[in-house]
C-alpha cells in the first residue's frame, strides 16, 4: 500500500503536467489542444513523452492495484487470489504495452 | 436503570438498521465510499483513454474521425463526470496520504466515554472541508474549460 500511496502522489505531479498541457501550458484551450497538429507536437516533445510514460506506468500500477484491493476485499481464498494476481499482471502488461506503443510512435507523427 | 431483554434486542436491531443507513454515515465514510466509486469510474476512463489516444498512430484522418465522434454533448457530460471524480479522487487521495503520514490526526489515547476516536478530531475535519472546497473550485475551472472554451 506504501507504493500505492506514493504513486498516487507521483500521479498528482505527472498528471498535473499532463492536464496543464491541455489547458494553459503551450496551448490556448482544451478544444484547441486536441487538434492533430498540437497533439502530434506534444508527442514529439521528448520531455512530455517521458512524462507520459511515467504517468502511464504510475497510473497503470495505481489502477490495477486499486482493482486488486477491491477484488480481494470482496472475496478471499487461494484460488480467487491467484486469479486476481494474474488478472492484475495481464491487465497491467496490456495497458503498458498499448500506451508505450502509442508513445513510441509519437515522434514520427509530426512528420506525417 | 436496567433495560429489559426485549428492549435491549429492539435497540440493537435499531442500531444495526441505523448503521447501514447511508444518511447516518459521517463525512469520512461518505468520502470513503465516493473514493471507491470514483476510483472505479476513473479507472475505466483510463482504459478507454489508452484506446482513444492510441488512434493517433493511424494518422490525421483517423484522429480527426475519432475526435469528431467525441465532439457531442453526451461525451462532454461524461468527460465532466470523469473530471469531477478525478478531482475528488486526487484531492481526497492527497488527504489520505497526509493522514497516513499522521498529520492532524492526533495521538491514540486511553479509551474514555463517549469513545470519540482521536483520528476524527476537528483538525482533520478542517482538512476535509478544505479538500472539498478545492474540489469544487477545480471542478468549476475544469467545467469552464470543457463546456465554455470551444
Amino acid at each position: 500500500m506504501k507504493a500505492h500511496y506514493l504513486l498516487g502522489v507521483a500521479i498528482l505531479v505527472a498528471g498535473g503536467i499532463h492536464i496543464a498541457t491541455h489547458s494553459f501550458l503551450g496551448t490556448e484551450s482544451y478544444a484547441k489542444s486536441l487538434r492533430f497538429d498540437e497533439t502530434a507536437a506534444r508527442y514529439g516533445n521528448s520531455l512530455l513523452a517521458v512524462n507520459l510514460e511515467v504517468l502511464l506506468v504510475a497510473v497503470t500500477y495505481h489502477t490495477v492495484n486499486g482493482l486488486r484491493v477491491i477484488l480481494i476485499e470482496w472475496k478471499q481464498g487461494p484460488k480467487w487470489e491467484r486469479g486476481v494476481k494474474w488478472f492484475a499482471i495481464i491487465l497491467a502488461v496490456i495497458l503498458i504495452a498499448a500506451g508505450t506503443y502509442t508513445i513510441m510512435r509519437g515522434p514520427s507523427l509530426a512528420l506525417a | 436503570m436496567e433495560a429489559s431483554n426485549l428492549e435491549v434486542k429492539r435497540r440493537r436491531s435499531l442500531s444495526v438498521l441505523a448503521s447501514i443507513n447511508p444518511l447516518n454515515y459521517n463525512v469520512e465514510r461518505w468520502t470513503y465510499t465516493l473514493h471507491r466509486i470514483s476510483g472505479l469510474v476513473v479507472g475505466f476512463y483510463f482504459f478507454a483513454h489508452i484506446y482513444v489516444t492510441g488512434q493517433i498512430i493511424y494518422g490525421r484522418g483517423a484522429w480527426e474521425a475519432v475526435m469528431a465522434t467525441m465532439a457531442n454533448p453526451a461525451v462532454h457530460l461524461g468527460e465532466f463526470i470523469v473530471l469531477a471524480f478525478t478531482v475528488f479522487h486526487s484531492l481526497n487521495g492527497l488527504r489520505l496520504f497526509l493522514i497516513w503520514q499522521g498529520l492532524l490526526v492526533g495521538r491514540p489515547g486511553r479509551l474514555e466515554f463517549p469513545y470519540r476516536p482521536s483520528f476524527l478530531g476537528p483538525r482533520q475535519r478542517a482538512l476535509m472541508w478544505l479538500m472539498l472546497i478545492f474540489t469544487v473550485l477545480f471542478i468549476i475551472y475544469g467545467g469552464y474549460q470543457i463546456f465554455l472554451l470551444q
